[in-house]
């Protein structure tokens, strides 16, 4: 364990607007926090990093008042708080945008902006006048003009979360924390979203800015502070680091650049598992074609809002395209639910764990045979043997910490919970496994654990059709990379020819492409 | 821009008003040689609207935009009815006081037990419409509690006109409700509340005190219910408002609140409870149909209302695209 | 210091998971005590045996609904479903016995079916679509004879309810038994049972992982009527006639306090068919327990009603 020395800047600095000194969190099983510094000086961006499970999350409850602190005190613009829930903080001028957005989705705009401190006329009747104008004001200085009064939920994310933002900068706030938000805007949303932080910072607001992204931190933030297993690792200038640096920081080790598995592309002339032909759905999809050739890994690249989750979701059956066709091993399938995709011998691990992938209050040992359940039934009767002996098997096999199988899917972390969710389909041998962002959100050694299992699978000849925002995580993994923008193939890369670079070049061309289009 | 906020009147409920216009139109012209159409029967309907569940479906309206749900309004009616009856041996005002004062003490205990105790609303609130049920049977040992002042009486029973002064304190009670909805802070945290709990907690309302608080408003109502139920029976009864629950519920699906929260509108409620008034009175005047059928014509009349409500038959909202941003 | 409290706070924990885990049998353990120290007579067989008896209505409809609330509805239609069985039962009478009962249950079945479709597919809320059922079965079995009394003449038929086995042990505890066991072993130990946690936990996952969510969630509803339609005909044949008004009112929320007791999650996962069991015991052990002292049963329904809140805090789970 080591503190850096890096941290150590130039006092000619800007004023101090926020110090967090010695925080302490303990909960009952976890020391969460253990004496954490942590200041913000007026007017900056600062990112705050850390593997999952640092303790980062923990570090902004305690400072919006969700937790409360166990120990240590908190200093804001020169006096000192303690806030009690989340009002308390954003009295204080402390502000937080959260990753769900917390917003209500019937209500409109405006209504999301003032919430709970409505402009009132004399008569204590709420002023929608005046909301609405306001609205569109603090709306306007951003940048945006939209309808405001329009329910919410008639926009896309990236506007819902400027309202967030609108929110925010409308109780005065002197400190905007954001929790990830740009992990489901496109790059010119992100675009938008920085320029805003910008305008924030220009008026004198700091802005606490939490992403996994690194590229986004040494775009916007000045500087950063790591944490790792709840305790500081420093302060630093990110004029100072590089990526590398970073992430050594962020796991505690030095990091090596992690290995790539493949350079030739031994596929060329292996059968064609699945094939996609002309698909189209609304217009997410515009008539795609992508094929699966046995044993390779295929990767998705493409923004958020490309059509890839949509593609898998497609070929999973648990969507209905509007039109083109899908051949499995050979023969048209007609996918009605995942159950026919899954008896065709496909398996998908869906992005967002939580919602469409555990099932929370069952235990690990049904979370990984639920899908499994027909071939180990016999009249419908569940086979305890094959099922506690297929359970313990991939325990074993993938490692996964639990205390028993008996415990409850979501007293696991989020490791471990992608592991079983990756049983779940490897258990019915496949033939194909559709992975969408397998590593988001877990911790680095976890990442390099399923990675290898994933080049396993592709060497017992299972297919692997890979979606990943992370470039250089296909660029580590696939035998060829498909690139997509806005419901369109843009191209492959296959063996030595998938680069970062290319990646990002055959995006970039797509886009000058279909701008022109989209001017005609 | 030209944004100025205006909720259109019938915005999002002008399939129930419609509705309830064609029943309407239908019964006055079938019955039109039953002078269907006259101010005596359309101020019947209304009083009956008013007594037979609507006032409790107002106070329901204020717990379901929460998300949540009071099983325990009948029971509370008839707890506010006796206590009034009983209190009303003393002053009838305080008869009156004693009513209201009755709900709003077993809303609030219904909001502790819901947003304090984290017990589900259904099951909390079932327990207490058992409860109080006991209680009420033990206080009154399941006889009806006379009342024979004059005052008291009057409110239920005496006419403005031709119009029962019932019928204006219901459009006063819509009218107020509308108000709170559209124009108070606790209107805008109800529906915040409904719409994204976690997410109205983060914007830093009291959210339990908002829930408590909406079980309280219904209290009130079914109190309000209780004391006017009295007034014009010129007598309290122990089994008043039983199995009147689901009739309080239907009223409010009817007018288009949704169950999960959020949604919907105290105007749609008016509706949805004059669409169940106007069948009662037309099994009434067609006389030779079996009342039972009421049962199975509401039944099957919510099913179609709430079918046509459901979302896989609203257009997908479509997301307005990202060129507001790009300006 | 800090060890200490580490320690406390483990041990409030454990005790905290004991209470939530068993708080319904705590409840039960505690009434039966009290009673065995109030209430005279009270620890003789016939007395706990009558408990077992009178609270087979409860348990037999409690089992449906288990697998109604464990896969994220819930069913007030049940009431009305056992007033449609009963009625049913009996007008189909001059056909003979079984086909009386054998459609009648088919006809709950079809009631049940349509309730799931129209919740599984429509996706209307369970709650108010049970709603609207509950009100035209309602109609529908007092429409069938009027809503007048049907009385019945049939000796076979009066069997159903009164007859015991070797003179002690009614027919109707065999039929709650076989109920009970075949619930418990489907949701134990047929895919089943995990189909239709696994739904009411998360409808979603649940879908991606191959489960036929709308199949499932009709034939949970079905399972209800079925029940329902069950318990109906035998209250029928324990009284001799079928009343459309009367039979099964308030049945519902007797079904649905038993499983919130017994520990089984509002809001769908887990289900808990003996704690059903436990709690359907615990709402009779109450009526009895009052009557036998003399007590206005009125009191009996306070009590109940604090009973649920206890047992139902009791178990919460703080995280949902």
């Amino acid at each position: 364990m080591y503190y850096a020395s890096g941290g150590e800047c130039e006092k000619v600095e800007k004023e101090l607007l926020l110090d967090m000194k010695g925080i302490d969190k303990i909960f009952p099983e976890v020391h969460a926090l253990r004496g954490v510094d942590f200041v913000v000086r007026k007017g900056e961006v600062h990112a705050l990093m850390g593997e999952n499970g640092a303790g980062k999350s923990t570090l902004i409850k305690v400072l919006t008042g969700i937790y409360e602190k166990d120990g240590g005190s908190i200093t804001f613009d020169g006096g000192e708080i303690s806030p009690r829930n989340p009002l308390e903080a954003q009295h204080a001028g402390i502000s937080a945008i959260y990753q769900e957005l917390n917003l209500v989705p019937f209500l409109p705009v405006y209504e999301n902006i003032f919430v709970g401190r409505e402009p009132v006329t004399r008569l204590r009747i709420v002023n929608r006048e005046e909301m609405a104008r306001r609205a569109d004001e603090v709306l306007g200085d951003m940048g945006i003009r939209i309808d405001v009064t329009e329910p919410l939920n008639s926009y896309s994310m990236a506007i819902q979360q400027m309202v967030a933002i609108a929110r925010a900068i409308t109780i005065n706030a002197k400190l905007v924390i954001m929790d990830e938000p740009t992990s489901s805007l496109d790059t010119k949303e992100v675009k938008v979203l920085f320029s805003v932080v910008r305008r924030l910072v220009e008026k004198g607001i700091a802005v606490i800015f939490i992403s996994h992204r690194l590229d986004e931190v040494f775009e916007v933030a000045e500087r950063v502070t790591v944490l790792k297993d709840g305790q500081l690792v420093g302060e630093f200038k990110v004029s100072e680091l590089d990526q590398l640096k970073l992430v050594s920081h962020m796991i505690g080790r030095e990091a090596k650049d992690m290995e790539r598995k493949k350079f030739d592309y031994r596929y060329a002339d292996a059968e064609e598992l699945a094939v996609m032909r002309n698909i189209r759905q609304g217009v997410r999809l515009s008539g795609i074609d992508i094929d699966v050739k046995k044993g390779e890994i295929l990767g998705l690249a493409g923004l958020l809002g490309s059509g890839r989750t949509e593609l898998a979701k497609i070929l999973f059956g648990a969507e209905i395209p509007d039109g083109g066709e899908i051949l499995f091993m050979g023969r048209g399938m007609r996918l009605k639910a995942p159950k026919d995709a899954i008896d065709a011998g496909m398996g998908f691990c869906t992005e967002d764990r939580k919602i469409e992938g555990a099932i929370p209050h069952l235990s690990v040992r049904e979370n990984i045979t639920i899908a499994m359940l027909p071939q180990i039934c016999r009249f419908g009767v569940v086979s305890g043997k094959k099922q506690d002996e297929t359970v313990r098997r991939f325990i074993e096999r993938l490692d996964i910490k639990t205390p028993s199988p008996n415990q409850t899917m979501r007293n696991l972390s989020g490791g471990n919970q992608q592991k079983v969710l990756l049983s779940r389909w490897l258990c019915l041998n496949p033939k194909l496994v559709i992975l969408d962002e397998p590593t988001r959100g877990i911790d680095v050694g976890t990442k390099a654990e399923i990675e290898n299992l994933i080049q396993e699978l592709s060497n017992t000849g299972i297919s692997v059709l890979m979606i990943s925002s992370e470039i250089a995580e296909l660029e580590r993994n696939c035998d060829r990379v498909a690139v997509m923008r806005e419901g369109r193939k843009l191209g492959e890369l296959t063996g030595a020819d998938i680069s970062q670079n290319k990646i990002m070049e055959l995006i970039a061309q797509g886009h000058r492409k279909f701008g022109e289009k989209e001017c005609a | 821009m030209k944004s100025i906020p205006k909720i259109k009147i019938l915005s999002g409920i002008s399939g129930v008003a419609f509705a309830f216009v064609v029943m309407f139109a239908a019964a006055s012209v079938i019955f039109a040689n039953k002078n269907f159409l006259s101010v005596n029967s359309i101020n019947n309907l209304l009083r009956k609207a008013c007594t037979d569940g609507g006032i409790l479906a107002l106070g329901m309206t204020f717990v379901m935009l929460i998300g949540y749900i009071d099983l325990s309004v009948g029971s509370v009616m008839a707890l506010s009815g006796v206590l009034a009856a009983m209190a009303c041996r003393v002053n009838p005002l305080l008869g009156i006081a004693v009513g209201l004062a009755a709900g709003i003490a077993c809303g609030f205990m219904n909001g502790v037990i819901v947003a304090k105790m984290g017990i589900s609303p259904f099951v909390a609130t079932l327990a207490s419409m058992l409860g109080l049920r006991g209680i009420i049977y033990i206080i009154t040992s399941k006889k009806s509690v006379s009342v024979s002042d004059d005052i008291f009486t009057v409110i239920g029973n005496a006419s403005v006109g031709r119009i029962s002064l019932s019928v204006f304190i219901l459009f006063f009670l819509v009218l107020l409700c509308m108000h709170i909805g559209r124009n108070t802070k606790f209107g805008m945290a109800i529906y915040a509340v409904g719409g994204n709990e976690e997410a109205a907690r983060m914007m830093g309302l009291n959210v339990d005190r908002i829930k408590i608080s909406a079980y309280m408003m219904c209290g009130l109502f079914s109190g309000i219910g209780g004391v006017l139920l009295t007034s014009r029976l010129s007598a309290a009864q122990a089994v008043a408002g039983e199995n009147w629950e689901t009739t309080v519920i239907a009223c409010a699906a009817l007018g288009g609140i949704k169950l999960s929260g959020g949604e919907g509108r105290f105007l749609g409620t008016f509706f949805g409870m004059l669409i169940v008034s106007i069948i009662k009175t037309i099994f009434n005047y067609a006389g030779n149909i079996n009342t039972w059928w009421q049962n199975i014509i509401m039944g099957v009349l919510l099913m179609v209302a709430i079918t046509a409500q459901s979302d896989i038959f609203k257009k997908i909202g479509h997301n307005r695209s990202v060129k507001a941003l790009t300006e | 210091m800090a060890n200490l409290s580490d320690e406390r706070s483990a041990q409030g924990k454990h005790l905290a998971a004991a209470a939530r885990k068993y708080g319904a049998l705590l409840v039960l353990i505690v009434m039966i005590a009290a009673n065995a120290a109030i209430t005279p007579n009270f620890l003789k067989a016939g007395t706990l045996w009558n408990i077992i008896i009178q609270s087979c209505t409860i348990i037999l409809t409690g089992m449906g609904m288990t697998m109604v609330i464990s896969s994220g509805g819930i069913d007030i239609s049940v009431g009305s479903m056992m007033a449609v069985g009963s009625m049913a039962a009996a007008k189909l009478l001059p056909l003979g016995l079984a086909p009386a009962i054998l459609l009648s249950l088919a006809l709950c079945l079809l009631m049940g079916a349509f309730t799931g479709f129209m919740i599984a597919k429509l996706r209307l809320q369970p709650m108010i679509m049970t709603l609207t059922m509950m009100m035209a079965l309602r109609g529908g079995a007092q429409v069938m004879n009027n809503a007048m009394l049907l009385y019945i003449n049939d000796a076979r038929f009066a069997m159903i309810g009164n007859y015991k086995i070797s003179g002690a042990l009614p027919l109707q505890t065999f039929v709650v038994l076989v109920a009970v066991l075949a619930v418990y072993f489907i949701m134990e130990k047929m895919s089943l049972g995990r189909y239709i946690q696994s739904v009411g936990d998360n409808p979603h996952s649940s879908r991606l992982a191959g489960i036929n969510t709308v199949r499932t969630i009709i034939i949970v509803y079905m399972f209800s009527a079925f029940f329902a339609g069950v318990t109906g005909i035998i209250e029928t044949s324990r009284l001799s006639a079928a009343d459309g008004n009367a039979i099964g009112r308030l049945a519902e929320m007797d079904a649905i306090a038993a499983v919130a007791v017994g520990g089984t999650s509002m809001l769908g996962g887990r289900a808990h068919v003996l704690g059903t069991i436990v709690g359907a015991l615990i709402m009779q052990l109450i009526t009895i327990s009052v009557n036998m002292n003399n007590i206005p049963f009125e009191l009996a329904q306070v009590i109940k009603a604090a009973v649920i809140i206890v047992a139902v805090f009791l178990q919460r789970e703080k995280a949902r």
